[in-house]
């Protein structure tokens, strides 16, 4: 043990955990890691042709795949004559039409259609990578959807890429209510029912009037998603085993855990901003913070809303 | 000459790290059980430490924990500096006190997997609602996925050191 302290190799080693740990300071006091910048930079290129290399892949049984590659072999005899890039112009076109109807569903905001490039095995429930960063314009804290409505947040963001959270994660905290009995409440993932796709409703009232198939959407009160974004449909109301309070167990429209394109909301009317008719609306049953809200600081506005 | 085949070694194994890290990630392409996917970077470090000096051997951990604290999103640096450390002990350990053989580097890469994801989890989760769900469901099964690819990144870190040593 004293060789070990005493040797060259230790000081080395002493020498490079003090510089990574004056780098981690530098980079959480400044918000942006110049490491993690070089790696996303360093590593785009090849994990968006990955992705897009492994879109179609999916894990069959033998005689499925045999029976797939059948059918397929017939497909690209009918195909021949078509132009080779048929499907890729085909998918490019689903995707922006899906981007055109958020676009006119969603005239105000300002939307920044991105690609999942990477779902890392370090990230916990379902988080994944984008191809787009701040130097697209995206920042810390935007909301991440589909057309099929809200998939979760900006947790972190480079200059190329950007890392999402998504509603199936326990830190998510979205202020939400149920657009048939109006009933407020707070929208947070579960580790019990991540896998299934599903998040949950709660800090709901005792008298709610809830019930399986009301549409859930964002209410927009702290101005951090915008309001009226579909969150999903309530599956069943529970009591919560720990403290018997009621809960609502939340689906999704779009499958969170294989999700591939997403639109970035990059801003809306109100971001950053207390709305007022949002507080009137729901103001008999939600309480929320009177601190001016800092739009640099997502993470305290997360636990505000 | 020497020096020229320990440069294409270390070459190689940062091809691998570069190749295991765009693969592990890749969306659709791991199976995936309860939506986990092993974390191929730590036996990675793990395997390369024991075959080579300590310094070496905490480059590479350094490279892996960096790598794979980039899509932690926001616990940057724990995987930097615990692999860091990890692998400049396993390097020297190897150097000094034990024969680099397959038993070894199983006990190694297992119980440093099992203590890294197991500290990550006590730093990180084990405040949340349901964290021994969460543990038994996520972490227990992370450990053990990952676990599962050490004896063959043991034997193409072993070839490749024997390869080109």
């Amino acid at each position: 043990m004293r060789d070990l302290i005493m040797s060259k190799s230790f000081k080395k080693l002493i020498c490079v955990l003090l510089c990574l740990i004056t780098a981690m300071t530098v980079s959480a006091l400044s918000g942006k890691s110049v490491v993690s910048n070089f790696l996303s930079r360093a590593t785009l290129g090849m994990q968006e042709v990955s992705a897009e290399a492994s879109d179609n892949f999916s894990s069959k049984s033998y005689d499925e795949l045999l029976e797939e590659n059948k059918k397929l072999s017939s497909e690209v005899a009918s195909l021949r004559t078509q132009l080779v890039d048929y499907y890729d112009v085909k998918l490019e076109n689903a995707r922006l039409w899906k981007y055109y109807d958020l676009k006119r569903d969603y005239p105000e905001y300002e939307l920044l259609p991105a690609t999942v490039v990477r779902r890392d095995p370090a990230a916990d429930f379902y988080g994944f990578t984008i191809n787009k960063g701040y130097s697209d314009g995206i920042s810390t804290g935007d909301p991440v959807v589909t057309e099929n409505g809200l998939i979760g947040w900006i947790s972190g963001v480079d200059s190329a890429t950007a890392r999402v959270k998504t509603i199936l994660s326990p830190d998510a905290k979205v202020s939400v209510l149920d657009s048939a009995s109006r009933d407020t409440g707070v929208v947070t993932g579960s580790v019990k029912l991540c896998d299934q796709n599903l998040t949950t409703m709660t800090k709901i009232s005792a008298q709610n009037t809830m019930k399986a198939g009301d549409i859930i959407v964002t209410t927009g009160v702290s101005g951090i998603y915008p309001p009226s974004v579909i969150v999903g449909e309530v599956k069943e109301i529970q009591f919560d085993e720990y403290d018997t309070s009621k809960y609502a167990v939340i689906k999704p429209f779009e499958d969170i855990t294989s999700v591939v394109d997403v639109v970035v909301i990059t801003d809306f009317d109100g971001k950053g901003e207390l709305s007022k008719d949002s507080i009137e609306e729901v103001a008999p049953t939600i309480s929320i913070t009177t601190a001016p809200i800092d739009n640099t600081a997502p993470s305290t506005e997360f636990a505000g809303e | 000459m020497k020096s020229r085949l320990r440069f294409l070694r270390y070459v190689a194994y940062t091809a691998e790290i570069l190749l295991l890290y765009i693969f592990s990630g890749i969306p659709n392409f791991m199976p995936e059980i309860f939506g986990i996917k092993p974390m191929l970077l730590l036996p990675v470090a793990f395997t390369i430490a024991v075959f080579e000096n300590e310094i070496p051997a905490m480059v590479f951990g350094l490279i892996c924990g960096a790598l794979c604290d980039v899509g932690s999103y926001d616990k940057i640096g724990f995987y930097t500096i615990a692999l860091t450390i990890l692998c400049f002990v396993f390097g020297y350990c190897a150097r000094n006190f034990f024969v680099t053989n397959f038993a070894n580097a199983m006990a190694i890469g297992v119980s440093a997997t099992a203590i890294l994801l197991c500290l990550y989890f006590l730093f990180f989760c084990a405040g949340m609602q349901y964290a021994g769900t969460h543990f038994l469901k996520h972490y227990l099964v992370k450990i053990i996925y990952t676990v599962l690819f050490l004896p063959l990144l043991f034997l193409l870190n072993k070839l490749l050191h024997i390869a080109i040593d």
